[in-house]
């Protein structure tokens, strides 16, 4: 073990603590009691309305949900294993691949329901994630990296010439597995809580702190008793739970995959790119990323040069200057703002009782 | 027959040390993995295209003003953009140098298009003969190229002044700025040679296959699996990897089918991956030697 005995690095921004929920807003006396049910009732909202899309959202707009979704599922997934556990995956495209694949294969094969045939995707792209892992795991950092980029390569070069999946020219799903574009609509959003749901409790858990603690710092987690490598690897297969998931969803869109595109690098650099945007290493992130990221992509899609270079130039200059990526940036501007209006009222109330002074001191 | 793929992989390997050598020298002394070192392979072979265009040089000639220009260009990009980062850690600078190189896969395309273009000389369709098996002459110079660059990188990392500070500052950054080594100008200087190394590697690259704004990755992905197979950072690994890479390539595309080559490549390097990753001829990874 070579590897082990490198120096570990000095804390990169994803390995800042994330800033413990509610911080901030704790500080305002008024949001102190409040914000917990403005975030409550934000999510009950935005959950509501993304229920309803269907009654006021056009077919081309229930589409545009539906890519956008799926990003933020992929997104998340990634930011489970590259930012909270610090493993730099280039092997996400692989189960994007794996996921449409066994869709494919499944609904062309057999008689399996079509919604178990997405839960099966997931589970053979966890399947898929396990060896891989077995085989990665070992390595770190920029090792794994390109440790998962081969892996990624040696799969699409195998897909390219299986003949049993129809090898460059890849599989057309049968008639029967075209749904309507509310049901993929549902679908996707199904597939974005769940994701969501779990990472977040999952990254709560004890498990998390693991994770973390073997990301900041592994030989000290390892003093702790932490084994890091059966913790890698579960988290390694759920990430690719999810995104076996979204692969066959979006298999399912198209109707038809070939491998260049099923196993393309582009999946896993769009997740990353997403989730560096966002803020890594935060649930909000990936959110917000997937957001700006598409409306971008969207935005300028007659010129899909002028959009790269706007990603790249993104990209440069939230690594450069807001490291926590844009929802890191928010937060912390929110908190700046609420100090100082905080420290502008107790210096206006300085002629005020003994107590309530006591009390403002106490919150500052 | 089984003898002339190992020669043809010999040279072909040639070519590939001389792409990787960059690669592995920014790995080797600033732990940097660099995703934008292929778009500095085709941005040197587009700058070539230019200059060859321009003034009608040869263009291994027109190198004399391609490999400065680069050297100045990513001098600077290593000194404004990537030396504050480097203390952030590794994935951080993967961000970094990825957005560059969708930065400059963008500029390629809006430039010169999506075209494919390649570079001509009288040496690129001709062939040379040894022990009776004909070899692209552009891969024969390619191969003289990467010795030279490796011999001469040896050399001066070992005898120069400035190759020992190097070295130092490989090792151990904050020993070496405390004996006075001025760490982020070495840095800087050791990219701006690495992209140099790079520009004659993807010239090489313009005149033997054509070349377009995102072949860059293609070459970089070839780069990976040789410094993985030599040892990353290490230079003589990045030769031998070389060439071990064209003779594996040769040799089984001849066996099991020519479009098996890429499978067999990746499979090689995770393979080398799990069992030695330090490399095949590495000792211990970290300097440049």
């Amino acid at each position: 073990m070579t590897l082990s005995e490198r120096q570990p690095e000095p804390t990169s921004p994803e390995t800042v603590e994330q800033p413990a929920k509610g911080t901030w807003f704790e500080k305002v006396p008024v949001l102190k009691r409040s914000g917990r049910w403005i975030k409550w009732g934000l999510l009950v909202l935005l959950l509501l309305l993304a229920l309803l899309g269907p009654t006021y959202l056009s077919v081309f707009e229930l589409t545009l949900a539906f890519t956008l979704f799926n990003y933020m599922t992929l997104a998340q997934s990634w930011n489970l294993v590259g930012g909270y556990g610090g493993q730099f995956s280039l092997a996400h495209s692989l189960f994007v691949g794996v996921g449409s694949y066994t869709l494919a294969v499944l609904l062309l094969h057999s008689n399996v329901p079509i919604y178990l045939t997405l839960l099966l995707s997931g589970g053979v792209a966890t399947c898929i994630a396990t060896v891989a892992a077995l085989l990665l795991m070992r390595l770190r950092e920029a090792y794994f990296a390109i440790g998962s980029l081969g892996l990624t390569m040696a799969a699409l070069t195998w897909m390219i010439n299986w003949s049993y999946t129809g090898a460059t020219s890849g599989l057309n799903l049968p008639p029967t597995a075209a749904l309507d574009y509310s049901t993929l609509y549902y679908l996707s959003l199904a597939l974005l809580v769940l994701t969501m749901v779990c990472i977040v409790l999952l990254v709560r858990s004890p498990f998390g702190l693991r994770l973390m603690a073997i990301r900041d710092d592994q030989e000290a987690a390892a003093e702790l008793g932490v084994n890091s490598f059966p913790v890698k690897l579960i988290t390694f297969a759920i990430s690719a739970f999810f995104v076996g998931v979204a692969g066959a969803l979006i298999a399912l869109n198209s109707l038809s995959i070939e491998p260049n595109s099923a196993f393309s690098l582009n999946w896993v650099i769009t997740m990353i790119i997403i989730t560096i945007i966002g803020g890594i290493s935060t649930s909000i992130g990936p959110l917000i990323g997937a957001v700006v990221f598409f409306t971008l992509q969207q935005a300028l899609q007659g010129y899909q040069n002028w959009s790269a270079l706007l990603i790249g130039v993104l990209l440069i200059l939230i690594i450069r200057l807001a490291p926590g990526g844009i929802w890191k940036t928010l937060v912390n501007g929110f908190q700046l703002l609420a100090e100082i209006s905080l420290k502008q009222r107790s210096a206006g109330q300085q002629s005020a009782s003994q107590q309530q002074e006591d009390t403002v001191e106490n919150i500052v | 027959m089984f003898f002339y793929h190992l020669i043809d992989g010999l040279f072909l390997g040639g070519l590939y040390a001389s792409i990787a050598l960059g690669l592995t020298l920014v790995f080797g002394v600033m732990k940097m993995v660099n995703l934008a070192q292929g778009e500095f392979l085709i941005g040197a072979a587009y700058l070539t295209y230019t200059v060859t265009t321009l003034v009608h040089l040869d263009p291994l000639l027109s190198l004399l003003i391609v490999v400065p220009v680069i050297f100045v260009i990513s001098y600077a990009v290593q000194r404004i953009l990537l030396n504050p980062l480097i203390k952030r850690g590794m994935e951080t600078l993967l961000v970094a140098t990825f957005g560059l190189s969708l930065i400059a896969q963008t500029a390629f395309t809006l430039i010169f298009g999506n075209n494919t273009l390649s570079l001509n000389a009288p040496y690129t369709l001709t062939g040379i003969t040894i022990f009776g098996d004909t070899v692209r002459t552009i891969y024969i110079i390619a191969f003289v190229a990467a010795v030279l660059m490796v011999v001469g990188m040896y050399l001066i990392l070992t005898r120069l002044r400035f190759g020992k500070a190097v070295r130092a500052a490989a090792e151990d950054p904050a020993a070496a700025a405390s004996v006075g080594i001025d760490v982020p100008l070495v840095y800087g200087v050791t990219f701006g040679v690495a992209a140099a190394l790079s520009a004659i590697g993807g010239t090489l690259i313009g005149l033997s296959y054509g070349f377009g704004p995102t072949s860059g990755s293609e070459w970089l992905l070839r780069s990976f699996v040789v410094i993985v197979l030599g040892g990353m950072g290490s230079l003589w690994g990045a030769l031998l990897g070389g060439i071990l890479v064209g003779v594996i390539e040769e040799v089984t595309a001849s066996i099991v089918g020519a479009q098996y080559r890429d499978l067999i490549v990746f499979a090689f390097l995770v393979l080398i991956l799990i069992i030695r990753p330090q490399g095949l001829f590495g000792q211990k990874v970290s300097v440049a030697i």
